[in-house]
């Protein structure tokens, strides 16, 4: 799990400006809610005073207020009343950490880092959103007792479909992969790659037969960051989707995965349930294997697996991770586990880059020294 | 819990050569599975690929496919093929670990260990198995909440059962006839015991059981192997086996066999069963209830008295166990819990290398 990404929080809807909502991402708590105009915040959850749940609280006069002492705060994580002071002046230092948003395509997302502006990797991007020419499914949120990075690999995983998609019509064993390495391309913040068919194969049933894959078309998967991955499947020319997937680790043992679904075929409104059906039996199936791998959370070297030629999306994914684990934006999954219950740490926010007095301590990350000097990818 | 013994995987009935079984054991999984001429395999569960749990997978052409992208793996637990690589052998590190396997009883019993064949201890013997004059009873199933020694240690005991089974017409002990014994593999003891009210059980509508000497005597074979013995008078005897399977450090699975060379009338297995089933959950109202729930490492924790020899007897011998580097280390087991694959280390990891994953972590002796 790292910091100084951008992570969908919740689905639009269910962020309010009568309620906050609670939502535990990377094994801490957040409450995100609207201010009097609309604008959604995300906070980290902990009342700096002594520890109520924010989430658990109201929102009034476009702040959250803990539901413990009725401390407010705004949407820049400042505290504006403290109803047991006389003046009603917080101190400084009555502040939460609070995190940059950016909501598109019905999805809350909030940048979990320290980093400036310039800095940042890019906000989520769908291009095909609202294009002639293209529909999107209802966005589908869904949960899998999975760690995100597995999830992240199998996207990423050209040879599993036949096996583990028989009934969706995956291809049959591309020949291609057979022969030759996966060609991974890289992109800012990421990788990608496609294939291509070589035979006809029927598709699923419920799509009909538009969504048979016709040879000499192309099917990748790439990922941008940690955790946004995109499946393109082509089924021919014209009839396509791209399938994007926003995942937001939950802890180290569970994911929330925010799924939006662009289509280039099938337009008319009508076929959006049986296609959202069709994906989510896909989904499942991904799921069922997911939840029972061995290690839970992905080796940390590959000299724990035996990898192939046709892994060599996943191993482009890792040499990624492995350039943010240098950076020192790898968060201390053990140390956050050996501290769980006696220190509520935080993910340091933008702010805590120009003001002092930060209350919660900042989340362990393990050292980019210590990351640098060891190798995640073994060579040869 | 030690590497290095027999382990009862499941009954041989429950083995096919339809669909692979998951089997938990030591904490960690493992795959069961007959290939084409029905022999029986028991492989570690992980694929070595990208970590898809071959139990969940299917079997084909006798091998176990793995559900994530169907690498195959024999019962020595060689990978056979590769479906995304052109190559038609998969490479040498391409395998899992594959224990010794043994069918007796009904049970399928696998090794769980590296020892070389002429070192392993055996499977605990039931010499009356298939003997003229001796009835088995169907292998029962039970699944406890406790740690498996804690059970051990309840059969090695003799003086609970006044207390824990009183409406089985148990009598106090005569605690000058305690004999000890002890063997290869195993300590044990003989004692004899006041004479039995078997008029509140059903065992009194038989001829045979009519009260007269009545001693009983158990011994454990390996740290995970239980015998009972029960003279109901001089010539009526019944021989329990329990076969324990520590499932984790709280959970066990015990399979039990009961021998018996009376009591033969039609209904009998049925009413025997029962009794016996009455007997067990007692036992395990007890035994999920103890604290702590996995055996103080030191004597001290605890005030034993001679009545509990035997006891302190199994403890030794796991001692000499645990001196051989055998008992596995939990506590560093659980540290790296979803964070590393591990392995129960098996005889093959003594004559190749480049094996993928970790064994499980070992205490080493006087640690």
């Amino acid at each position: 799990m790292y910091i100084n990404f951008w992570y969908p929080i919740a689905d639009s809807d269910e962020v309010r400006d009568d309620k906050p909502l609670r939502v535990e991402l990377m094994g801490l708590r957040y409450v995100t809610f609207r201010d009097d105009d609309g604008q959604a915040h995300v906070l980290r959850d902990v009342c700096v005073h002594r520890g109520g749940s924010l989430g658990k609280g109201w929102v009034r006069e476009g702040g959250v207020v803990c539901p413990y002492h009725g401390w407010r705060f705004g949407g820049d994580g400042k505290c504006q009343h403290i109803p047991t002071l006389p003046e009603d002046k917080p101190p400084a230092r009555a502040k939460v950490d609070s995190y940059p948003v950016e909501e598109r395509y019905g999805i809350v997302f909030a940048f979990l880092g320290d980093l400036p502006e310039a800095e940042r990797p890019p906000a989520p991007h769908i291009p095909e959103w609202d294009q002639d020419g293209w529909r999107a499914n209802k966005l589908t949120v869904f949960e899998v007792g999975a760690y995100f990075e597995r999830s992240m690999e199998n996207g990423l995983d050209p040879s599993h479909n036949e096996f583990v998609h028989p009934a969706q019509g995956s291809p049959n064993m591309n020949q291609d992969l057979r022969r030759k390495p996966l060609d991974v391309q890289d992109v800012p913040w990421g990788s990608r790659f496609l294939v291509r068919f070589e035979n006809e194969v029927k598709g699923t049933e419920a799509l009909g037969e538009k969504a048979t894959l016709v040879p000499e078309v192309e099917a990748g998967s790439g990922h941008i960051g940690p955790n946004h991955m995109i499946t393109w499947i082509n089924f021919s020319e014209t009839n396509r989707f791209s399938q994007y997937f926003f995942e937001a680790p939950i802890n180290e043992g569970r994911t929330r995965i925010f799924f939006v679904n662009m289509r280039a075929f099938l337009l008319e409104p009508e076929h959006d349930e049986r296609i959202a059906k069709v994906n989510l039996m896909v989904a499942q199936e991904d799921i069922d294997i997911l939840e029972e791998l061995d290690p839970v959370r992905t080796p940390d070297s590959t000299t724990k697996e035996v990898l192939v030629p046709s892994d060599g999306a996943v191993l482009r994914y890792r040499e990624w991770l492995k350039k943010w684990d240098d950076k020192g934006w790898r968060i201390d999954l053990k140390t956050l586990r050996d501290k769980k219950g006696d220190i509520a740490y935080s993910i340091p926010c933008p702010g805590r880059r120009e003001s002092g007095n930060w209350v919660l301590d900042t989340v362990p990350l393990v050292d980019a020294d210590t990351a640098a000097a060891k190798p995640r990818v073994a060579q040869g | 819990m030690y590497i290095n013994f027999w382990y009862p995987v499941c009954t041989a009935d429950e083995l096919t050569q339809d669909a692979p079984l998951r089997v938990e054991l030591l904490s960690l999984r493992f795959v069961a599975f007959r290939d084409t001429d029905g022999k029986p395999y028991v492989l570690s569960d992980t694929c070595i690929h990208r970590g898809g749990s071959l139990s969940r997978g299917k079997l084909t052409e006798g091998c176990v496919e793995c559900p994530y992208h169907g690498w195959r793996f024999a019962g020595d637990g060689q990978c056979t093929l590769i479906p995304s690589m052109a190559t038609d052998k998969p490479p040498p590190r391409a395998k899992v670990d594959s224990y010794p396997v043994q069918e007796h009883y009904g049970i399928v019993f696998a090794f769980l260990g590296d020892l070389p064949e002429d070192e392993r201890p055996p499977v605990c013997p039931v010499a009356e198995f298939g003997q003229d004059g001796w009835r088995a009873n169907e292998i029962a199933i039970l699944e406890v909440n406790c740690y498996f020694e804690r059970s051990m240690e309840n059969g090695l005991d003799p003086v609970h059962n006044q207390f824990v089974h009183p409406a089985q017409g148990f009598p106090p002990m005569l605690e000058d006839t305690l004999k000890l014994r002890r063997e290869d593999w195993g300590n044990g003891f003989w004692v004899n015991f006041g004479l039995p009210d078997l008029s509140r059980t059903t065992l009194a509508t038989d001829e045979n059981t009519r009260p007269g000497e009545f001693r009983a005597g158990s011994w454990f074979h390996g740290p995970n192997a239980l015998v009972t013995s029960i003279f109901i008078n001089k010539d009526s005897n019944m021989v329990q086996y329990f076969f324990e399977a520590p499932v984790n450090d709280q959970q066990t699975r015990i399979y039990f066999l009961n021998m018996r060379n009376c009591m033969f009338a039609d209904g009998m297995d049925k009413t025997i069963m029962n009794i016996n089933l009455g007997i067990a959950g007692e036992d395990i109202g007890i035994l999920e209830e103890l604290w702590p729930v996995r055996t103080p490492d030191n004597l001290t924790k605890e005030l034993m008295t001679p009545s509990d020899r035997v006891i302190v007897d199994f403890r030794e011998r796991l001692n000499d166990w645990k001196a051989r580097g055998w008992q596995i280390d939990r506590k560093a087991m659980r540290a790296d819990h979803g964070d590393a694959a591990l392995t129960i280390p098996c005889p093959a990891r003594r004559t190749s290398g480049n094996w993928i994953l970790e064994t499980v972590p070992l205490l080493t002796p006087d640690a």
